[in-house]
């Protein structure tokens, strides 16, 4: 089984410890969690991950951030891994896009801040089970 | 056209009397020569006639003395009396011949001795037999070729009884005579011609000197008649035209002295018209004054309305009319233009009726509409009011969303943060104190450094650990031969243990070095949890104090000294996790910047300013920041190197909740609160743009106390 990481991208660096913090505290033993600032840095470390072969199992990125939004970093880091899960984390999103996410079903969940651990779990095990239902 | 026409009758009545005059005149000079050839006619032919009988009563008493004479001598032959009579020739030159003849006709001398003896020619018997019969000189003139010879033929007596025995003939020349007379009557002529032509003359010279207002009367008659448009005629008892204005013949043609006015009238009027003529015709000559008609006509196919008069203009002893003159008068446009009056006058009535009525309505339904509007009126000012008060809401609710992300995102740290500092209280804390324990003195020195260094970077939370430093920390310990595994690199990286100075492995000198850097990892996870709550809440509580600032509602804190330089400074530092990508910051502090304010206020508008800017270069670009000196102010510069502010909007920047930020990046709030702050403080704001860039210029008083040098050099290096 080789090795899975979770990337996570906020513009905020506190936002960014915090989340890595409570992620690695609660599945620090299933996956690699890494941080990215910006979009640009998200894609060149999945690139980076992927080279030595750990596979990217979740994007859990802010939405409102400089340059590349969340929704548009999804789509791009997408490109290049079709399957990707996706979970948006916000602290306030336009209605527009909310609803255009929600409606594609390209994105597994979509979490407001402040969010609850509990519910962000449950989120990235929900992705757990439909990647295993996608390659059983 | 008209007028040309105009002209040359105009010309035509011009000569007419030019004419009139010179028939005057010749007539006049025609008179006086006529006179003067008669009477000269008559007394030459009187005093001719008086000369000749004159001449033969002369000539007759020669004759008869000459008769007398020879009657004497006869007595003494033919001999004597031939040269009696040869000798009163010779004596009297006058005498063109003398011949003395017998009673039958015979010649007894002749001055013309030729003639002796002959018989007197037949044709000049005649005369002889008339001196017989009257018993006295006949006197005759002949023409003959010796010219003009007056003949005497005296009966003369002789003998015992003193009986008529012969006549004696006598020719007299009178051609010098004749001629004389006739050259004096051709002289006469001629001086009675001059005197004619003179006469003429005058009498012309008389009447343009003396006709000049006859002329000037008979000029404006002219000009009357020429140009009025009244028909005008006059005519004459017997109905011809004498004088007609040009009206008048359009009309009906020109009359003249052998065309009477009332054929050519009745040629081309009908016939009532012609006998309503008549009748004031017979108006004038009963002795009426005047007499006027209106008569309608038909003329060229159209009906026109005539006022006509008639008057007499001479009346002669008996009173009968000489002259009359018709006046005709068109006034059809006129009657038209009245009865147009007259319909129009009566329309117009009826239009003020309707107009009136219609005004009433329209009165009516404007005070209707005007109650209406009223109400209308009412109603958009209770709407406008709501609407103001939408508009508030709506603004409210931009100001809530904004404020929910600036809200959310620290409290999500804050959430996140706390989560892990909790697990790391229940199960953390025991492992470290276990791990603590089996430490011997050298670990346990070596780890109380490490773990006071790896608190104090927990602090900082600028720093996110890279993943190519894990790559490298690995590296490490790999060239020394040293496994470690990936968990453990982690924990060094996120505690900045690489950063340090020393190498790794020499840095971590434990037996379990996993164990050891788990506890400290720990320890500084537990301190950097604490620091992300405490930034996070001092970041939401920015923002509720720049809320609290909008609504005024913040307590006046106290106003101090401060310097604008140290804040920057201050204020750049906490964006340094902003700025780490791509940003650069260019200082250019030529100032301390000493004034007297609220900091934290003054700060809110530093960070709004460098906020915007960062906003304007899409985070990548020259931050610049600058303070300088002019006068007593201080001028604090921000400025961005972005695409500038967009011209239609500059005027609207400082407007409460205008934003170009999508939702969430911003409250439309910034730049008005800043404002707003900044006239609290006696400054103002200004900006200047362009595509190169946008610069925020702030000043400020300067504090009184502060140093007006600048500190170039003192402090460069800051």
């Amino acid at each position: 089984m080789s090795a899975k990481a979770i990337v996570c991208v906020d513009d905020e660096a506190l936002q960014l410890l915090a989340l890595k913090r409570e992620l690695r505290l609660a599945l620090g033993g299933r996956y690699i969690i890494e941080t990215a600032l910006d979009a640009d840095q998200a894609i060149s470390l999945m690139d980076e991950l992927e080279r030595e072969g750990i596979e990217v199992a979740l994007l859990i990125t802010d939405w409102l951030m400089p340059r590349v939004k969340g929704d548009e970093l999804i789509r791009l880091a997408r490109e290049s891994r079709p399957g990707l899960q996706a979970i948006l984390i916000t602290g306030q999103m336009e209605d527009e896009v909310r609803r255009h996410c929600a409606e594609s079903g390209d994105i597994l969940s979509i979490l407001d801040k402040p969010w609850r651990k509990q519910e962000l779990l449950e989120a990235i095990e929900s992705s757990e089970g439909d990647r295993a239902r996608r390659s059983p | 056209m008209k007028a040309a026409q105009e002209e040359r009758a105009v010309r035509r009545g011009h000569r007419s009397i030019e004419r009139a005059d010179l028939r005057l005149a010749a007539g006049y000079g025609l008179l006086v020569l006529a006179l003067m050839l008669l009477v000269i006619a008559v007394s030459s032919t009187l005093f001719l006639r008086l000369q000749a009988e004159e001449e033969g009563r002369l000539a007759g008493a020669i004759t008869t003395v000459l008769g007398e004479s020879i009657g004497r001598i006869s007595f003494s032959g033919k001999y004597q009396t031939r040269l009696l009579v040869e000798d009163m020739k010779v004596r009297v030159p006058e005498l063109e011949y003398i011949s003395v003849e017998t009673l039958d006709g015979k010649i007894i001398a002749h001055s013309d001795s030729s003639m002796d003896d002959t018989s007197v020619a037949l044709d000049r018997r005649k005369i002889a037999q008339k001196c017989l019969v009257a018993g006295s000189p006949v006197s005759e003139e002949l023409r003959g070729h010796k010219g003009i010879v007056r003949e005497i033929a005296a009966p003369y007596r002789g003998g015992i009884d003193n009986e008529t025995i012969g006549v004696v003939r006598v020719g007299i020349g009178v051609s010098q005579e004749r001629g004389r007379q006739l050259a004096g009557l051709v002289d006469l002529v001629l001086l009675v011609a001059f005197l004619g032509i003179f006469a003429i003359g005058i009498v012309l010279y008389m009447s343009k000197k003396f006709g000049g207002a006859m002329r000037s009367m008979a000029l404006q008659l002219q000009g009357i008649l020429d140009h009025s448009p009244l028909a005008i005629a006059v005519e004459d008892r017997d109905g011809r035209g004498k004088i007609q204005s040009a009206e008048f013949t359009r009309l009906f043609g020109q009359p003249g002295p052998e065309r009477a006015v009332r054929p050519m009238l009745s040629s081309v009027l009908p016939s009532s018209t012609v006998g309503e003529l008549e009748s004031m015709d017979r108006l004038i000559g009963e002795g009426e004054g005047m007499a006027a008609k209106a008569i309608e006509v038909s003329l060229h196919g159209k009906n026109r309305h005539w006022q006509v008069s008639k008057f007499p203009i001479a009346r002669d002893s008996q009173g009968r009319a000489e002259l009359v003159c018709t006046l005709i008068r068109d006034d059809t446009e006129e009657e038209n233009a009245e009865e147009e009056i007259r319909k129009l006058n009566a329309e117009l009535e009826g239009k003020v009726a309707a107009r009136t009525a219609d005004l009433e309505e329209s009165n009516r339904s404007l005070k209707r509409s005007n109650q209406e509007l009223t109400r209308a009126m009412d109603e958009l000012t209770t709407t406008q009011a709501k609407l103001v008060q939408s508009e508030r809401l709506a603004a409210l609710g931009r100001l809530v969303a904004g404020l929910a992300h600036e809200i959310n995102t620290p409290l999500g740290a804050i959430n996140s943060a706390n989560g892990s500092v909790l697990a790391g209280l229940e199960d953390g804390i025991i492992s470290f104190l276990w791990t603590a324990r089996s430490f011997d003195s050298e670990e346990a020195s070596a780890f109380m450094g490490l773990l006071r260094d790896c608190l104090k970077r927990a602090a900082d939370l600028r720093s996110i650990p890279d993943r190519l430093e894990k790559k490298a920390v690995m590296a490490q310990f790999a060239e020394r031969g040293e496994a470690i595994d990936p968990a453990s690199a982690d924990m060094i990286v996120d505690m900045g243990l690489q950063r340090s100075g020393t190498a790794l492995p020499e840095l971590l000198p434990f037996k379990d070095r996993a164990r050891s850097l788990a506890a400290l990892h720990e320890a500084a996870m537990l301190r950097q949890g604490a620091q992300i709550i405490k930034d996070a809440c001092e970041k939401a509580t920015n923002v509720v104090r720049a809320l609290k600032y909008y609504s005024h509602r913040e307590e006046e804190e106290e106003a101090g000294e401060l310097c604008v330089k140290r804040e920057l400074e201050n204020l750049i530092a906490l964006y340094r996790n902003k700025l780490k990508y791509g940003v650069e910051v260019v200082e250019d502090y030529r100032d301390e910047g000493i004034v007297v304010g609220h900091r934290d206020r003054l700060n809110q508008v530093w960070m709004n300013l460098i906020n915007n800017a960062l906003q304007a270069m899409g985070g990548q670009g020259k931050l610049g920041l600058g303070i300088r000196r002019s006068g007593d102010r201080i001028l604090v510069t921000i400025s961005d190197d972005g695409p500038g502010i967009p011209e239609d909007i500059r005027d609207r920047i400082f407007e409460p909740f205008f934003t170009t930020k999508p939702i969430g990046e911003g409250t439309g709030l910034g730049l008005d609160i800043c404002r707003k702050i900044l006239e609290a403080h006696a400054a103002d704001i200004s900006f200047a743009t362009g595509p190169e860039g946008t610069t925020f210029v702030v000043s400020l008083p300067a504090a009184l106390s502060a140093a007006s040098e600048p500190i170039i050099g003192t402090e460069g290096g800051a």
